[in-house]
């Protein structure tokens, strides 16, 4: 650091040679021979066969289109989709980051000249309303499936507790007796409920559901009430409390505070764990890739005590977005709509892999799966909607973020008001602070 | 004579009894280094739901063989330990070079600027700060149309050559210069004298710098995934490794058939650890007699 | 030492007046491979990052100058000084246990022993594999519910109930510790292997032949011949641990609740946060100048430890002079 000017000057010289060598290494044409490529990205999953299966069919069929399908690993292909999109290059059509890392950013077109009117009707339901994938008014992804969340729950250690297996809690109150009758009941084998803190996603995916599961006005991301235009945080009071009786109880699978997604999983498919909230994926974990042997039930969110289930989270999954950078809209489209249409939806919800959010495939009983143990459970009802726009994932705010401030309080004994105001008056300043210099849009946000 | 002998056997057996404690207390050491990794080993062969289930158990109560088949299957292992191949073993040889040559000079004082060199490259060491740079490396490899293997070796050199420099500039420093001027003065070029007097010489940090460099590359994961994720075709064996992780999508982590890649992956780098300090080592210290 | 130190500069003085003009441009042009990467690939993108860090850039809206906004926060920043702690406490005692442990293990490799090439095999073994995999391994192995840990400790009798090794900041770092000497201390046995290639065995002989003793000989001859390397050694050793990533973010992730968080992982999970990452919007700006801090932090440690080792040298030099 000493030596910072002369860093200096190395750097400015080597940045101009930089500059005069980098020619334009610019977008290669993609049209060769009359065929038109596009390429799309998709996460590596259950769905990936299925998904090449259609392909080569498409490509088949087609002569003057052909699909260049590229699967990724799911716990890298955001950050480098976005890597790509950054520098301008980047796949046609690719799903896999949130609306929010690349509506705003521009780097996605607006779909309603890409659509045909089967799509359009096939969507009617996602093409308006408080959506992250709508954004400016513009339609700039569809959501190809449904992800449902739900209780999961033992019903042999429900039996073996004395406790009804067909009545699963409904509220905190009941959760914390039926959680500590597994673990007495159990002499040390079992435990009550598994929450796992290591998983980044343990509040969307866990703990918000119930939280906001009874007060309308709230959505995710840190219990925003899309009514007064405020974080309100306090609402989280109720759970942790929970947590912190079950710890207190031993009746939470221990080490909460570094235990993973799939750990608790295993431990739930080796009957160590009574409930935990999960989504619709839970399901082929247990079935297919822990083959347990546990029977199991998934039933709606419990929610704090007083309060009823009004709005079961149902989260729009798999986002697929059109390259804002069109180079053959005609092609373009043809892809996008067989992509979202049933030739690709339709056997994926056929071999129980989502619950299609395509409405012609939904509603035809030629694409309900056979026989997959749990799935009427987890199947969408009506009360599962998907939670309104929360600003709280697009904020700034100084400080920790709320995830890591309520994780610590879980497993904190201290003051739980206290923390929660002052993140909450964290996540409110940067929110007006955005407003007010036109980053946000409260219309966006607020009814 | 026969007293002469007793009393050499003596000092012999004296001398093996005070190193039986030493090779006791290694073995254990050696034990105890070995499970981690016999652990990793014996969950690459478990059917996933054992491995998860049973995970303590150090031997498997059905050996799943497929874990292997598939790793190297789903991981297009040959095409992958092909591409890590190119990237590292170049990496080795240009980097090696690149480095000895570098190292060298600075410690004759031979560049212009350098001191100013020496200091950015030590404040280098720590400065570096790998994941949030990751951006600008891959704009900066965009821009000079280098995302590819060729600049997945010279990103990963950038980085790694800092330190392995630094190794042979000292150690180059703490070698004595007299057979080097006896070279000079007759009549021996730099590059010369560099080539066939001081590079000899630096074999024991060559070593160093070679597993160094090896490791550094065969091990790389952040760099050759972000410039190659697009194109499968170019993919090294890490990046195909923890691709095995995510292949049930967002549902449960493959661990046993990552384990089975990892285990593939890490057997053509223990060779050739276990071939380069065995040459390297031995032969230098070779005829040396020591207590 | 000292005199052989002063006529060796001696004679570096008297080349440098005898290099040739064209001999340094060839030198120079030797050289050129390093440096070019380097400032392309090493010092731009940290030029970027210093840039970036005066910004309040999130990945999603546009990125506006902050000033030293961001620095100024950091001082305050109660999680952040707690990944900074950790990171030293890493830091000194992996040092510790790994440096000591290398510089023995070398010293004994370095006769002839039956089997010493299977042993430096075995002790460098950890240092090749991925650690990111043995993470995952290590997370495995001190499972709270049914690792092999837990196990060994009830079978042994010595736990009654799952210890959760995880569960309190402390445990949760000593196992890092533990597990991090346990990736790195084949390295560093490798680089004093290396070092003790360049002491001439005739000064063992002479002094074997004075009677000295085993002990005597290592703290006489091998310690201080070996300095050079031994100051590698440890700036390596801090900085590695100071850096640390890998394993903190797959063994513990920064549980429980951010407490086994170092510098690197606090930093990645700003750069990379994100609705679904259970955080707000990634704080590209915040976490590039949390890394530049860091940077500075590293610096700042690695410079106490070449002021305490030129302390330790005179000191040392002093007793010489004495005898």
């Amino acid at each position: 650091m000493a030596r910072q000017w002369a860093r200096r000057t190395l750097v400015a010289t080597l940045a101009v040679t930089l500059a005069a060598v980098a020619g334009c290494s610019g977008s290669g044409d993609d049209t060769q021979d009359g065929v038109t490529k596009v390429t799309i990205w998709s996460q590596v999953g259950g769905w990936t066969d299925i998904e090449k299966t259609f392909v080569q069919e498409f490509n088949a069929k087609n002569t003057g289109v052909q699909i260049d399908y590229v699967s990724m690993p799911a716990d890298s292909i955001v950050d480098n989709l976005l890597l790509a999109l950054r520098t301008g290059s980047g796949p046609d059509i690719f799903a896999g980051p949130g609306p929010t890392e690349v509506a705003p950013q521009g780097y996605t077109a607006d779909l309603s000249e890409i659509m045909d009117d089967t799509t359009k009707k096939a969507y009617a339901p996602y093409l308006q309303g408080s959506y992250d994938f709508i954004y400016g008014g513009k339609l700039m992804g569809l959501p190809s499936a449904t992800v449902t969340v739900r209780l999961m729950y033992n019903k042999d250690l429900f039996t073996a507790a004395g406790l009804d297996p067909t009545k699963p809690p409904t509220t905190y109150g009941e959760v914390k007796q039926a959680a500590e009758a597994i673990t007495r009941t159990s002499n040390g084998k079992a435990y009550g409920y598994g929450l796992p803190l290591a998983f980044n996603g343990f509040l969307p995916n866990m703990i918000e559901p119930g939280v906001t599961g009874g007060n309308p006005d709230l959505t995710n991301f840190g219990a925003f009430n899309t009514k007064t235009g405020q974080f309100e945080m306090s609402a989280f009071k109720p759970a942790i409390q929970l947590f912190r009786d079950l710890n207190a109880s031993k009746s939470l699978f221990p080490g909460a505070g570094t235990l993973n997604r799939d750990g608790m999983r295993t431990a739930f498919a080796n009957g160590q764990i009574g409930m935990y909230v999960g989504n619709s994926l839970e399901m082929g974990t247990m079935n297919n890739q822990l083959k347990t042997k546990v029977k199991w039930g998934a039933a709606p969110v419990p929610v704090p005590d007083g309060q009823s289930l009004a709005n079961g989270t149902a989260f729009t999954g798999t986002v697929w977005f059109v390259n804002a950078k069109i180079k053959n809209k005609a092609a373009l489209s043809t892809v996008y709509n067989a992509w979202m249409g049933p030739g690709r939806v339709g056997p994926l919800q056929k071999a129980g892999v989502i619950f299609a959010t395509n409405t012609t495939v939904r509603d035809d009983p030629q694409y309900k799966p056979a026989d997959i143990y749990g799935y009427d459970d987890w199947a969408p009802g009506d009360i599962d909607k998907q939670p309104p726009l929360s600003p709280g994932g697009v904020v700034t705010p100084s400080g920790e973020p709320y995830s890591k401030v309520i994780s610590a309080l879980i497993l904190g004994t201290g003051d739980i008001d206290g923390p929660l105001s002052d993140v909450s008056s964290r996540y409110n300043d940067a929110y007006q602070k955005a407003v007010k210099d036109g980053t946000l849009k409260a219309a966006d946000f607020q009814k | 004579m026969s007293a002469g002998t007793t009393t050499r056997a003596a000092a012999r057996r004296r001398r093996t009894l005070a190193r039986t404690p030493l090779v006791i207390a290694l073995t254990l050491l050696a034990i105890a280094t070995l499970l981690p990794l016999i652990y990793a080993l014996s969950a690459s062969f478990k059917p996933l739901d054992e491995l998860m289930a049973n995970g303590s158990r150090l031997l498997p109560d059905t050996w799943r063989f497929a874990n292997y088949s598939e790793a190297w299957e789903q991981a297009q292992f040959t095409q992958s330990l092909r591409n890590s191949l190119i990237v590292t073993v170049s990496a080795v040889v240009f980097g090696v070079l690149a480095a000895s040559m570098c190292g060298y000079v600075l410690s004759r004082h031979l560049v212009w600027g350098q001191r100013v060199w020496e200091a950015a490259l030590a404040a280098a060491i720590f400065l570096g700060a790998g994941t949030p740079t990751l951006y600008p490396r891959f704009l900066i490899a965009q821009k000079l149309d280098l995302l590819n293997l060729t600049g997945i070796v010279i990103v990963e050199l950038a980085e790694i050559m800092v330190l392995t420099t630094f190794l042979v500039k000292g150690f180059c420093a703490s070698l004595g210069t007299d057979v080097e001027d006896a070279a000079r003065l007759d009549g021996c070029g730099l590059l010369r004298t560099y080539w066939h007097v001081s590079l000899p010489m630096m074999r024991p940090v060559l070593t160093t710098i070679v597993v160094l460099t090896f490791q550094w590359s065969w091990n790389a994961f952040q760099v050759p995934l972000a410039f190659t994720l697009p194109r499968p075709d170019v993919h090294t064996i890490t990046v195909s490794v923890f691709a095995l992780k995510t292949t049930n999508g967002d549902g449960l982590g493959n661990y046993a058939v990552l384990m089975a890649g990892a285990v593939l992956a890490l057997i053509p780098i223990v060779a050739i650890y276990a071939v380069a300090q065995r040459y390297f080592m031995e032969g230098l210290t070779e005829g040396a007699t020591k207590g | 030492m000292a005199v052989s130190a002063a006529l060796s500069s001696a004679r570096d003085r008297r080349r440098r007046r005898r290099v040739h003009r064209g001999e340094r441009a060839f030198g120079t042009l030797m050289a050129l491979p390093v440096l070019v990467t380097f400032v392309v690939f090493a010092l731009l993108p940290l030029l970027w990052l210093v840039r970036t860090s005066l910004t309040n850039d999130n990945g999603f809206l546009a990125a506006r100058w902050v000033g030293l906004d961001n620095f100024r926060e950091i001082g305050t920043d109660h999680a952040w000084w707690q990944s900074v702690f950790n990171s030293l406490f890493m830091a000194v005692g992996t040092i510790a246990v790994q440096v000591p442990l290398g510089v023995l293990l070398a010293v004994a490799l370095d006769r002839k022993l039956r089997g010493r090439g299977v042993f430096r095999t075995v002790y460098f073994l950890p240092y090749i594999v991925p650690i990111s995999v043995m993470g995952i391994v290590f997370a495995f192995i001190f499972n709270p519910v049914g690792g092999i840990a837990n196990n060994v400790l009830s079978a042994l009798g010595a736990a009654h109930e799952p210890v959760d090794f995880f569960g309190s900041r402390l445990s949760a770092m000593l196992i890092i510790i533990v597990v991090n000497i346990w990736a790195e201390f084949g390295f560093t046995m490798l680089l004093a292997l290396a070092a003790l290639q360049t002491i001439p065995r005739e000064l063992y002989e002479s002094a074997a032949l004075d009677g000295a003793s085993a002990r005597q000989q290592f703290l006489r001859i091998t310690l201080p011949l070996m300095r050079p390397v031994l100051n590698i050694i440890f700036l390596l050793a801090i900085v590695s641990s100071m850096r640390s990533f890998d394993l903190v973010k797959t063994l513990t992730n920064g549980g429980p609740a951010g407490a086994s968080d170092v510098m690197f992982t606090h930093i990645y999970d700003l750069f990379f946060a994100g609705p679904g990452a259970g955080g707000g919007a990634p704080r590209i700006g915040y976490a590039s100048a949390q890394a530049v801090a860091a940077s500075a932090i590293i610096a700042v440690v690695v410079g106490l430890y070449f002021a305490a080792s030129r302390r330790a040298l005179y000191g040392y030099r002093g007793e010489g002079d004495e005898r």
